[in-house]
């Protein structure tokens, strides 16, 4: 929220006059709010506290120019493919992955904290992933002969892909969504849920029964002027007396928003604020309150938690040699605080964190930029992560070559199924329970991936 | 109670013609029907309009807004602003020129004229529009371009009662949306450098403006084949062709175009119609949506009418946008009746005629549906925008405009989360299926919870208190540089706190608060004081009432 209007609305606490003796009287709520919180702190939050942190980089991000490949034929097929698009080989940052050794893969030159991270073993690489509805070879998706996501290269169908982890079949609920619905009980006996959208919702967080909270870069506020118990009471009639089904669904937001605020502020504002830690940036500042959240879960008991930022600007169908370069700095920058303001708290092996994408991008140039490809590279970040290791298998990225669907759009190898799949498993989700949750997951031979420990 | 139908001879507009009106135009509104119709025709009901609609019914104060001259925002920016580069090229501009005085007064202009323009409808209308052609200053290159942003939304306005074919052929050719979505400078494929044409304008075109990804019924469902599965409207072939048929776009300019790519790539950026760079258009023969053939040497002023007239004419335009319109105006989740029944008259207006967005926007407003509303539709409705959860308040009590040159109207654009021409990306704030698991269940949608989010409806709700103890005209906040409200008629009816209630029933929701909660609010406000030290009489009722009225399910649910 705009700082001025939040300094002016702070402010305006001293103007409101509520009627007699109201202005000291403390919110009743709030104040059983906080006891009750403090009860908990004996029942214990556990050891046994994950958090999955999902960033999902809206708008389709080239991530075929995030990991590079280096060997002197790996390069030059890349460099063909690419033409303008070409990141030059000297501004490459160089990686050693486990198996595979020097001087074949690099990242991008604006990355250097995500090379740091790679070769400490805190994060991997997924080659080529993307929505599948089962392994598919370039002849099988030309002769249509198996099935396909539906709108391939469609902005809003293939983020759903994503947030469903489901490239076929029908449903509304996000796969860590299905899942949290799996864990009943882990958002411990607060009534914060376990989903929680940093600034907005999203649907990979939404289940059929998990209703996520979303919350402020900033943190929470309360609804002002209603200090006064009467008039809570009357605020609060009103939206019990709601039968409109549009109208409430707002009631229920409003009264989760005034509950959960009441539990949060005062332990966020007790909690570290990982001041000069983060970039100000829009990734940065989502980020930051991710760890400020996970900073007090202890004192709010819950055992799982699935957080969802977003960064946009990755749609470089224009300009992309112009932009690219300052959407990776951010990225990695944001990343790389995370990491290390989880590892400053301890949390390092609870908290594993990954990237989404709608889709690679095209491997050739529009003449300023590229178009909206299929396959691409995603990350994984975390104490738990088996780092400093590329999964999957990447493509060849030989235009009209076997992986190429036309125009450099690349065929996914390995599926958001098997990507989500591996996460859930570190998350707990059992194995009864992983053939209803990703119900395509079968169709792959391969369904952990391996990544984490 | 629903809209009560009177015989032709009793109407009370005079019914000059021997062609027999249609039972919609001969409908008179009570009171509250007048402002829950006028909350969907305009920002909000005002008292006056309510008034005018009262007397001479709906669809003639719909005829009356036709007729209004159309409130436009670059002349207005253009007189107050001494520079434009993106209009007259910088010339006159000083080395230190500051975009950002203008991108406040763009935004200081809409709020002025969704609170007092007198063509209300078409207002809204544009700014309907503006949620579906989107473009946005949340973009690189248009954040800096405010006269750019401001033709934009004059072309919208310009186009909202026009036929749906010019209005796509203007928006096509807008250098705001060839900057936004990569029309312009889009060159034809060059073999030497690799490279082939920008699909983004080409794709959000078909998938976002016109016929959606798959093809409709005019009821607006979506159409199965034979396994069950949606039928797609197009194939990225098409995509690619209809890519090429819209290459060789460029930026006005007075120079004549040669062919080099430099100077086609150098062209500085200016706002109004783009020009065709015959060097850089493919001209060749290209097959687009449907299997159309269009031949080649068409040009690229030819090729773009080719894929505007094959796009404007597929059966899905009607249900596609119409439905899209009913949902920003009326209701979110129509009934596929009444989606039907717009579409019939987005295919013929009566006269023949095909995407007359005048006689589409008053069959919506006027459908029986609409005026039933929530007495025959229990889900009839729309979780209200942001926008219009602050401008309606505005309206029902006569409030003013900004204090020019100030931040307020452009810092509410991100308080609300919401704003003119703000979009986070080309998919809207919201988009048209957008709801939660809850309502999916019960077979709903409802777009605006997007924007209505904890988080959001915090700081939205907060904005609205601090305007309610603000801007009150009788006790300004020194503050406050936004509009104040006429509080005279609330500070009165404060004497007697039925009579403020109703009052507040009257001008905000054109209904009644629920039962159970509406006794408490007046036995409450019965005990608060009328005389509270340094505040108008009757101030501590009035802005206790409103602050609990604008928070409520009651008011944030537009019937």
């Amino acid at each position: 929220m705009n700082i001025d209007i939040q300094k002016k609305l702070l402010d305006r606490r001293r103007f409101l006059r509520f009627g007699a003796g109201a202005a000291a009287a403390a919110s009743v709520a709030q104040f059983t709010a906080v006891r009750a919180l403090a009860g908990q702190r004996m029942m214990g939050g556990g050891n046994d506290y994950k958090a999955l942190v999902c960033v999902f980089l809206y708008g389709g991000a080239d991530t075929f120019n995030l990991l590079v490949p280096t060997s002197a034929s790996g390069y030059a097929t890349y460099a063909a493919s690419r033409g303008d698009l070409a990141e030059s080989q000297s501004s490459l940052l160089p990686i050693t992955p486990l198996g595979i050794g020097a001087g074949e893969y690099g990242v991008h030159g604006s990355v250097p904290e995500l090379q740091g991270l790679f070769e400490t073993g805190k994060l991997a690489f997924v080659g080529n992933v993307g929505p599948l509805v089962q392994p598919t070879t370039k002849g099988a998706y030309l002769a249509n002969s198996v099935g396909l996501p539906q709108y391939l290269f469609s902005h809003n169908d293939q983020q759903s892909q994503w947030h469903l982890a489901r490239a076929s079949g029908s449903g509304y609920a996000g796969w860590a969504g299905r899942v949290l619905d799996r864990m009943p009980g882990v958002g411990g006996s607060t009534s914060l849920s376990p989903a929680i959208g940093i600034g907005s919702t999203a649907q990979v967080i939404e289940g059929d029964q998990t209703s996520p909270y979303v919350i402020g870069e900033g943190g929470t506020s309360p609804i002002e002027s209603y200090d006064d118990p009467a008039r809570a009471t009357l605020r609060d009639a009103l939206l019990s007396a709601e039968s409109h089904p549009l109208g409430r669904e707002y009631a229920g937001t409003m009264s989760t928003a005034i509950d959960i605020d009441a539990q949060l502020s005062g332990l966020l504002a007790a909690g570290p604020s990982f001041d000069g830690v983060f970039p100000e940036s829009e990734l940065g500042a989502q980020l930051r309150m991710v760890a400020r959240m996970i900073a007090i879960r202890s004192q709010l008991g819950v055992g799982r938690q699935v957080f969802h930022v977003g960064m946009g600007g990755f749609d470089t169908h224009d300009n992309q040699t112009g932009l690219l370069p300052g959407l990776f700095a951010s990225l990695s920058a944001a990343l790389g605080a995370f990491q290390q303001a989880m590892d400053s708290i301890g949390e390092s092996q609870r908290v594993t964190t990954f990237t989404h994408t709608e889709f690679g991008r095209t491997l050739s140039s529009n003449g300023q930029g590229s178009d909206h490809g299929w396959g691409g590279n995603g990350l994984v970040m975390g104490g738990a992560v088996r780092g400093q290791q590329i999964y999957g298998t990447m493509p060849d990225l030989t235009l009209d070559g076997p992986d190429d669907v036309g125009d450099g759009r690349i065929l996914p190898t390995t599926s958001v199924d098997q990507f989500a799949g591996t996460l859930s498993k570190w998350f707990g989700l059992g194995q009864t329970q992983m053939g209803l949750v990703f119900p395509n997951l079968s169709n792959f031979s391969n369904p952990d991936l391996g990544f984490m420990t | 109670m629903a809209g009560f139908l009177l015989p032709a001879a009793l109407a009370l507009t005079g019914c000059s013609g021997s062609v027999a009106q249609p039972a919609a135009d001969q409908v008179l509104l009570s009171q509250n029907e007048a402002v829950r119709f006028l909350n969907r025709a305009s920002f909000g009901a005002s008292p006056a309009d309510t008034a005018r609609v009262v007397q001479i019914g709906p669809a003639a104060w719909i005829d009356e807004q036709m007729t209004q001259p159309t409130t436009l925002h670059l002349p207005a920016m253009l007189a107050q602003m001494a520079c434009a580069p993106e209009v007259t090229g910088d010339v006159n501009c000083p080395g230190d020129y500051d975009y950002f005085p203008a991108v406040r007064l763009r935004h200081e202009l809409f709020w002025n004229a969704a609170i007092a323009a007198p063509d209300q409808l078409r207002q809204r209308v544009a700014f309907a529009l503006s949620q579906i052609l989107v473009v946005s200053e949340r973009h690189e290159e248009l954040a800096e371009l405010p006269f750019m942003l401001a033709s934009y939304h004059d072309e919208l306005s310009q186009g909202a009662f026009g036929d749906f074919r010019s209005l796509i052929e203007a928006v096509s050719k807008n250098a705001a949306m060839g900057e936004y979505l990569g029309m312009v400078k889009n060159r034809k494929a060059d073999p030497v450098t690799n490279t082939r044409p920008d699909e983004n304008f080409a794709r959000e075109l078909m998938q976002l403006f016109t016929i959606g990804l798959s093809m409709l019924a005019p009821d607006g469902s979506v159409v199965l084949d034979g396994g069950g599965q949606p039928v797609p409207t197009y194939t990225q072939t098409e995509i690619e062709e209809t890519a090429r048929a819209l290459t060789g776009w460029n930026f006005p300019s007075d120079i004549t175009p040669n062919s080099t790519v430099e100077d086609f790539l150098d062209l500085d950026r200016r706002a109004g119609v783009m020009q065709p760079w015959p060097a850089f258009h493919d001209d060749g023969p290209k097959v687009i949506v449907g299997g159309v053939p269009v031949p080649g040497g068409l040009g690229a002023e030819g090729d773009l009418d080719a894929v505007l007239d094959t796009l404007c004419n597929h059966p899905n335009v009607g249900p596609f946008i119409g439905k899209q319109l009913i949902q920003r105006l009326v209701t979110s989740n129509p009934s596929p009746a009444y989606v039907a029944r717009i579409s019939a008259v987005w295919a013929d207006d009566g006269s023949g005629r095909r995407g007359q967005l005048g006689a589409v926007v008053k069959a919506i407003l006027l459908d029986p549906e609409a005026i039933r509303g929530v007495e025959a539709t229990p889900h009839f409705g729309i979780i209200r925008e942001p926008v219009l959860r602050m401008s309606t308040f505005f309206r029902a009590f006569n409030a003013g405009s900004f204090t020019p040159g100030t931040e307020l109207a452009w810092e509410f654009a991100e308080v609300l989360r919401q704003g003119p021409l703000t979009a986070p990306s080309v998919f809207n704030f919201y988009r048209p299926t957008d709801t939660n698991q809850a309502l999916a269940s019960q077979g709903l949608v409802a777009p605006e919870l997007k924007v209505t989010t904890h988080s959001a409806l915090t700081d939205q709700a907060n904005l609205m208190t601090f305007m309610i103890f603000d801007a009150m005209d009788a006790a300004p906040e020194q503050e406050w540089e936004g509009p104040l409200y006429s509080a005279g008629p609330l500070l009165t009816a404060a004497e007697v706190p039925q009579s403020l209630v109703a009052l507040v029933e009257g001008r905000l929701l054109g209904g009644p608060l629920p039962s159970s909660a509406r006794s408490q609010i007046i036995s409450h406000l019965d005990g608060v004081p009328m005389d509270v030290p340094g505040r108008p009489r009757g101030a501590e009722r009035v802005t206790e009432l409103l602050t609990l009225v604008m928070h409520s399910p009651a008011y944030t649910v537009q019937k």
